[in-house]
């Protein structure tokens, strides 16, 4: 019986191939964006799902509520707050300081700028990496010790059997950690010796391991006050945390406020007189939680946003919807021509019941072909995914029972959804009234189907209506005024590893070479603002402070920057004050948004003065300009209050702006960077670079989200066009007898098309609430967005009516057009 | 074999209520042929779905071998349908995906007291029977108006129902095909198989034992042609 009934359903799909064809295209297309997302949402929550006994592991992490600002939510933790909570509260059994920190590792007289994670002694047994060689409560004992990856054994030394051998580490100085003449500082190194070797991890971490060291090493560039003092600062400091089991995350973060508010005085911090813990608020967020969190500043590596899983999964089940509602549609409008067959089974004796399993065979039958050709789809579009996403996905069948029996499963299920309605429907055909109407009963509630394809409508234009905004979004931040000019930028970093005077120098070099426009150095630069000073100010005689950035910079950088100047004047070399080296009586810049903090006009901000108190020293600076905000953070982030200064030994970055021949410019930035010494690490880099850095994962998942959105709507317009072919033959005899009543073929098509466009009307009805809801909490991701207003709601509307009408239209033509005898014997 | 007892049939939409069937006494017994006449909508085909099981009654008594079945349900209608009766179709009503040797075996499909061998070998008895055989490959648009009724009637005694219902099996059939359908229908009644046939065909009522004549729902004459 089993075989009779594959039969007859191989049989129709051959006998019916457009409607055959709609269904199989469309749910193979839909298994495929399914199976994407599954395998890559299931990617994105297998991170740290791979190492053991992380059940009690969290990381702590701060997020400063600096009053008159958005919270500043950082993924790092200051590292006196670590060691602290370590030691003081008992149900921590463990903590591990993580800092990664970019340095010049050299070995077999070859230099490398590597990565270097530098970590707490304890951190392998804290952390379960897997090592291949060293026990983890050894490897990082001693001082001089340091762990290489698998990969960077082979790099440093060409072969894995590295144990004993030994390398030099250096770079990376902290700003005040050497005399600013103290060349031999700058260029120190430290021999350490490979004590094991940690089997290469797998993409899906949190973690940067490529070389771990001990921060009880001489290499380790932070200085020592910073670890002791530096109470406010997140510094590059992953913490993670071992609760002893059964501890309550709770409790530990009710003692972590203890410890904080005994140890930090905000009031000396210009806050005034409250908790430092309402200020320094942390949490713990489980280990294996990391890679789900958004939003936060300092992270090792990219995260996910939940939401943005969410979406991508949403979108799965809205594109399976879709193709699923074609099935239903196209199988219950075509009941009717199998309703002479259903008859007959009834009269042969069928019970309904083996009738619905006959039908849910048929469709179990046409999503399992669809499965197959979707993973053929999917073999072939997997590298290149797998190239987009910058993230090897991965499908081996015969190593992943698991995830093929999930995915066969799973389409089981969807066959049986589909097919749920359709036997219903079929099952339930009377056969004496079957047959009387000559096998063509009318079937299945066009109601049902009316409603269908309006929800197939509704999740079209709700797609679309996200996909136009969030285009509109991308391209509203990316060319928005962002208060500077980027364009022929060259940034060179590192230079923190050069004595000041060379810094100074090497600006001087590059600014009187060939193609170069001019230079600045300054201790941040925009799109890498990471070392940014934010300190506390108060205007003089007021009572009130706020909370400021502030960036040191040469006269040269808001010129440089193409910044615009407001009121008063610009810093340069001939005022002494502009450059002297004290604090006291300083000229200073400060943006328009600091003026309006201070409740001053631009003009009226010139020549007040401001004390800076976060030293707890007053000293008084002198605003002598007001430069217009500039965004130097990227998408997400408003102007903040800063104020520009001179101060020389800050600077971590020099800018190099290119004018005529760039080629010359780059070559003489090239070799006057060979010059130096090869350890000090120093890298140039395009500011436009850095700048689409920041909007690549944006418009990836932009682009991610309108490739899906756009599957969704062809498969959708796929089953409109079955259903209108459908209709169209349905009333082939209807449009005979209104041609020979005298209709024209406009009046037809007219009749057609607006048979088309109810449904279509409705959708929006139902779509543009939805859409506005989610939209409208998705923007407030933005500080700067564009107004949600009705043009892309009405947009999308009018392009699914279009798309409707096309569909429909052909055929429609062609049907009116046929001679009114035809269509009257038609039946 | 069957009785009907004041049995009536009353079709209603929202609007109008049509009596399809009015108060009919009808006995039939085994073994018989009965040919029932009557002008276009006088309640032919609603009599004989109502006798084949497809439709209920909307009043009166339904009694099929010594049971009342009007308030049976739709299963044990089926049950009782599958083991008793065979239908003929005037436009053969064949499936057309299937083909001749499947669209027979498609009447004892859900048969499970015959297993697959002796489904097979009946099928084939069936076909030979029919003088289609030959044809078993062939789909249904292949072979003529007289082949496809002949499969039809195939399909109908392959069950070896006791009751044949034939709703005009020779209005769309040529008259020398028309007679050779009537030949194989005396042939099965004189092998015991009742038959109620509804027919246009004066001459090929005349192979009945009985006539019924209907006019508007209602029996106004019953020609007895025989004993049985």
């Amino acid at each position: 019986m089993w075989r009779h009934y594959l039969i007859m359903a191989a049989r129709s799909l051959v006998k019916h191939k457009l409607y055959g064809f709609i269904n199989v295209a469309g749910l193979s297309v839909a298994l495929t964006c399914a199976i994407l997302i599954a395998i890559f949402v299931r990617d994105q929550l297998s991170y740290d799902s791979w190492l053991p006994d992380t059940a009690n592991l969290y990381r702590l992490e701060v997020t400063f509520h600096i009053p008159g600002q958005p919270p500043f939510p950082l993924a790092l933790c200051p590292f006196p707050v670590l060691t602290a909570a370590g030691s003081q509260i008992p149900a921590i059994r463990a903590v591990a300081h993580v800092v990664p920190e970019p340095m010049t590792v050299s070995a077999g007289g070859r230099v490398f700028h590597e990565q270097v994670t530098i970590v707490d002694p304890n951190f392998f047994q804290v952390i379960r990496l897997p090592l291949v060689a060293g026990r983890p409560a050894q490897v990082l004992e001693q001082h001089d010790s340091i762990v290489l990856s698998q990969t960077m054994a082979r790099k440093l030394f060409g072969g894995a059997d590295v144990i004993g051998r030994t390398l030099r580490i250096g770079g990376d100085i902290w700003p005040d950690a050497c005399k600013p003449d103290d060349a031999a500082c700058f260029s120190k190194s430290h021999t350490l010796v490979v004590t094991g070797v940690l089997r290469d991890l797998p993409h899906n971490t949190q973690l940067v391991a490529d070389l771990v060291m001990p921060n009880t090493s001489q290499a380790d560039p932070m200085p020592e006050v910073d670890k002791q003092q530096g109470w406010t600062s997140g510094n590059g400091v992953s913490g993670y945390v071992e609760l002893a089991p059964g501890a309550n995350p709770r409790d530990v973060l009710s003692a972590v406020a203890r410890i904080v508010d005994r140890s930090v005085d905000e009031g000396k911090m210009g806050m005034g007189d409250v908790p430092a813990s309402s200020i320094d608020e942390f949490h713990l967020t489980p280990f294996r939680d990391v890679h789900l969190t958004s939003g936060k500043i300092g992270n090792m590596r990219p995260t996910v946003s939940p939401a943005w899983l969410a979406g991508l999964t949403a979108i799965g089940f809205l594109i399976v919807l879709v193709a699923c509602i074609n099935f239903m549609n196209l199988t219950t409008a075509r009941a009717g021509l199998r309703a002479r067959e259903i008859a007959l089974r009834r009269m042969a004796g069928a019970h309904r019941r083996q009738l619905v399993s006959q039908f849910l065979l048929e469709a179990a039958a046409t999503v399992l072909v669809s499965l197959v050709i979707a993973l053929s789809l999917l073999e072939s579009l997997l590298p290149l995914v797998d190239r987009f996403l910058g993230v090897p996905l991965g499908l081996s069948y015969l190593g992943d029972g698991k995830l093929l029996a999930s995915i066969v499963a799973g389409t089981m299920l969807i066959g049986l959804s589909c097919g749920l309605y359709p036997a219903w429907v079929l099952s339930r055909l009377r056969p004496a009234a079957a047959l009387r109407t000559g096998g063509s009963a009318q079937t299945g509630s066009g109601l049902v189907r009316a409603a269908l394809v309006v929800g197939q409508f509704a999740v079209s234009i709700a797609l679309g209506v996200a996909v136009l905004v969030v285009f509109r979004q991308i391209q509203f931040a990316h060319g928005r005024d962002w208060g500077f000019e980027r364009s022929d930028m060259v940034v060179i970093r590192g230079i923190e590893n050069l004595p000041i005077q060379t810094r100074e120098s090497l600006a001087t070099i590059l600014k009187a070479g060939p193609g170069v426009a001019g230079t600045a150095l300054s201790t941040v630069v925009p799109f890498d603002t990471d070392a940014v000073r934010n300190d506390v100010v108060r205007l003089e005689g007021a009572a009130g402070s706020i909370a400021t950035e502030i960036i040191d910079i040469t006269p040269s950088f808001p010129s440089l920057y193409g910044m615009r100047l407001l009121a008063g004047r610009l810093l340069s070399k001939s005022y002494g004050n502009d450059v002297s080296a004290g604090w006291s009586d300083k000229n200073i810049l400060i943006n328009l948004e600091m003026a309006h903090r201070l409740g001053l006009s631009p003009q009226g901000a010139v020549g007040r003065r401001i004390d800076v108190e976060g030293s707890g020293m007053a000293m008084p600076l002198k605003i002598v300009g007001v430069l217009s905000d500039a965004m130097f953070d990227g998408v997400r982030s408003e102007a903040r209050p800063a104020l520009f200064m001179v101060d020389p030994a800050r600077y971590l970055r020099l800018s190099v702006r290119l004018q005529g021949d760039r080629s010359a410019a780059l070559s003489l930035i090239d070799h006057t960077l060979r010059s130096l010494p090869p350890n000090t690490g120093v890298t140039r880099y395009f500011m436009s670079d850095a700048f689409n850095g920041l909007f690549q994962e944006d418009r990836r998942q932009g682009e991610m989200f309108a490739a899906f959105v756009v599957i969704a709507i062809v498969i959708a317009c796929l089953g409109l066009f079955g259903l209108a072919v459908f209709t169209a033959e349905r009333r082939t005899k209807e449009i005979g007898i209104r041609k020979i009543s005298g209709a024209r073929l406009p009046d037809i098509v007219r009749l057609m098309l607006w048979r088309i466009s109810a449904p279509v009307l409705a959708a929006n009805v139902v779509a543009w609430p939805a859409a506005y809801w989610y939209l409208h909490r998705w923007l407030q991701g933005y500080p700067f967005r564009i107004a949600l207003g009705p043009s892309y709601f009405l947009a999308a509307g009018a392009a699914a009516l279009a798309i409707a009408w096309a569909t429909v239209y052909i055929h429609t033509v062609r049907l009116a057009r046929t001679s009114p005898v035809h269509a009257l014997r038609s039946e | 074999m069957l009785s009907l007892k004041h049995l009536s049939k009353v079709y209603r939409t929202t609007e109008v209520e049509t009596t399809a069937l009015r108060a009919v006494d009808l006995e039939i017994g085994g073994g018989e042929f009965v040919a029932v006449m009557g002008p276009s909508g006088c309640g032919k085909s609603t009599l004989l779905n109502i006798v084949g099981m497809l439709d209920s009654p909307s009043s009166g008594e339904y009694w099929f071998a010594g049971h009342e079945i009007a308030g049976w349900s739709e299963g044990q209608l089926s049950e009782l349908r599958k083991n008793s009766v065979g239908f003929i179709f005037q436009s053969f009503n064949l499936v057309d995906e299937l083909n001749v040797f499947e669209n027979v075996e498609l009447a004892l499909l859900y048969h499970k007291d015959v297993s697959t061998r002796d489904r097979k070998a009946r099928v084939r008895e069936a076909l030979e029977r029919m003088k289609v055989a030959h044809r078993s490959k062939h789909r249904p648009q292949q072979l003529s108006g007289g082949q496809q009724q002949r499969v039809a009637i195939a399909r109908a005694v392959v069950s070896r129902p006791k009751l044949l219902l034939a709703d005009e099996p020779t209005g769309n059939l040529d008259s020398a095909t028309g007679e050779e359908v009537m030949q194989l229908l005396t042939e099965l009644n004189g092998e015991g198989t009742t038959i109620v046939m509804v027919t246009h065909s004066r001459p090929h009522a005349e192979y009945a034992h009985r006539i019924v004549d209907l006019l508007d729902g209602a029996i106004v004459t019953e020609k007895v042609r025989m004993a049985v």
